[in-house]
């Protein structure tokens, strides 16, 4: 017989209760999409890294405060978000500096050589988003990543990221204004090469 | 119709327009939004070519080796305090002991006339329950410190627990501080006030921590020699504590109180 998955509020209760192994499942369960928001939201591997080990670790040491009220995901997901957002201003002076040499590889893209031909390697274009991601501001990236890639609306980005709707709106206006500015001219490039 | 602006675009790509019907009305009217529009997926859609790095079907795994260490080393802080905790079944008993220690050297209660008895205890009996209760208290403390003195300078550190535990320390210190004075310890209620400091400083805290801040609080703790003053002062208390034992005849214990 096959045995039933153990709901995630299941194993936060064993956890609680002191069982080790439920809390391995937890982890288990949830590292590899943790992973994947923490790179979206770092712009870096050994970031997102960083970010699942913090996360895990303040969720053992809260698992108290889990009320069950939201789902056990949402609720790691905003630990993460925190982990990567204090990271992200922590590294903001380095990030300056990349900045400005991100900002002349983009330039580099966009005007002095755009060969759209190119640009028909995703991995490519994907490698200049990724570029451009990590250009903007702690506050526009996490706006951006939960709203394009995680599905959120504005008012629950405010609240995740402790602002109000409006301001996560704003945020998200900025970002795809700076990605347009950064990437449009040569994205247009490319679909003109392919469609004629 | 008017243009939609880009703002509109955006919040309509992501379904979030405020009246979706009236923004499709002047979608269908305005050539130049639809293409803007269409301009604008295009841009979204790149980005979700943005590559991220794939991870092994067994990388749960390799987090939890990795964490298993960090979470063994703050539980077993958790559960080692654990055992420095009066248990449940005792829990009544310990207050009315902590009661009884303030009561007895604040001057509260008195020694009926004619007798240094008070509920059934001598002074020798009243000094006794105090230099437990101190010893136990520093003995807490000096874990705590040692925890403080030892945690790895990792980034940023997390002190939530220690500053959990900060908070009850500080609380009880103050009233064994009170009794000690009370009771003619001044070298006792010194230390004690000392380690307050500490104790207030590190319960008021952030829960997280610098680890340029955590090094200052070493400094501090350096300096003031506080550590050793607690293991040296909490020794002697748990050394009386035995000689009185030995000494003292069949009187009542704190715990048949």
């Amino acid at each position: 017989m096959k045995r039933m998955e153990d709901s995630d509020f299941e194993l936060v209760e064993h956890a609680c209760a002191g069982d080790a192994d439920a809390f391995r499942r937890i982890v288990e369960r949830h590292s590899r999409k943790l992973f994947q928001s923490a790179y979206r939201l770092t712009g870096n591997e050994q970031n997102a890294e960083d970010v699942v080990q913090e996360t895990f670790l303040k969720a053992f040491r809260n698992l108290q405060r889990f009320d069950g009220r939201s789902q056990f995901s949402t609720w790691l997901y905003r630990i993460a978000i925190n982990c990567a957002m204090d990271l992200m201003r922590k590294e903001s002076r380095r990030a300056a500096r990349e900045q400005a040499e991100d900002a002349a590889d983009m330039a580099n893209l966009a005007t002095e050589d755009p060969r759209p031909d190119r640009l028909a390697a995703s991995s490519e274009a994907g490698r200049a988003v990724a570029k451009v991601l990590r250009g903007l501001s702690p506050t526009e990236r996490a706006a951006f990543v939960l709203r394009h890639f995680e599905g959120y609306t504005s008012g629950e980005i405010g609240q995740m990221l402790g602002m109000r709707g409006g301001a996560a709106r704003n945020a998200v206006f900025r970002a795809v204004g700076k990605l347009r500015e950064a990437l449009g001219p040569i994205v247009e490039e490319g679909h003109e090469a392919t469609h004629g | 119709m008017k243009p939609l602006t880009d703002e509109e675009l955006i919040l309509y790509y992501y379904g979030e327009s405020a009246d979706a019907d009236e923004i499709e009305q002047r979608l269908e009217s305005s050539p130049e939004s639809q293409q803007q529009l269409a301009a604008l997926k295009r841009l979204l859609n790149a980005v979700d070519e943005s590559p991220v790095p794939e991870r092994p079907a067994d990388y749960g795994s390799v987090v939890w080796r990795q964490l298993a260490p960090r979470l063994e080393k703050k539980r077993s802080l958790a559960w080692s305090w654990e055992l420095f905790r009066p248990r449940r079944e005792w829990a009544l008993a310990g207050a009315m002991m902590l009661l009884l220690v303030v009561a007895f050297f604040s001057g509260w209660l008195w020694p009926r006339q004619g007798s240094d008895q008070v509920a059934g205890l001598s002074s020798e009996g009243r000094e006794r329950i105090l230099l437990m209760t101190v010893a136990n208290h520093l003995e807490r403390s000096e874990m705590l410190l040692l925890e403080l003195v030892n945690v790895a300078e990792d980034g940023e550190v997390d002190l939530s627990i220690e500053r959990q535990l900060a908070g009850e320390l500080r609380d009880e210190g103050r009233l064994y501080r009170l009794a000690a004075s009370q009771a003619g310890k001044p070298d006792v209620a010194a230390l004690l006030e000392q380690l307050e400091v500490v104790l207030v400083e590190l319960a008021n805290g952030p829960e997280a921590v610098s680890s340029t801040d955590l090094g200052e609080l070493r400094l501090r703790l350096d300096e003031g020699d506080i550590l050793f003053k607690v293991r040296v002062v909490g020794s002697r208390l748990r050394q009386e504590t035995r000689t009185n034992n030995r000494s003292r005849g069949p009187e009542q214990t704190p715990r048949d109180l």
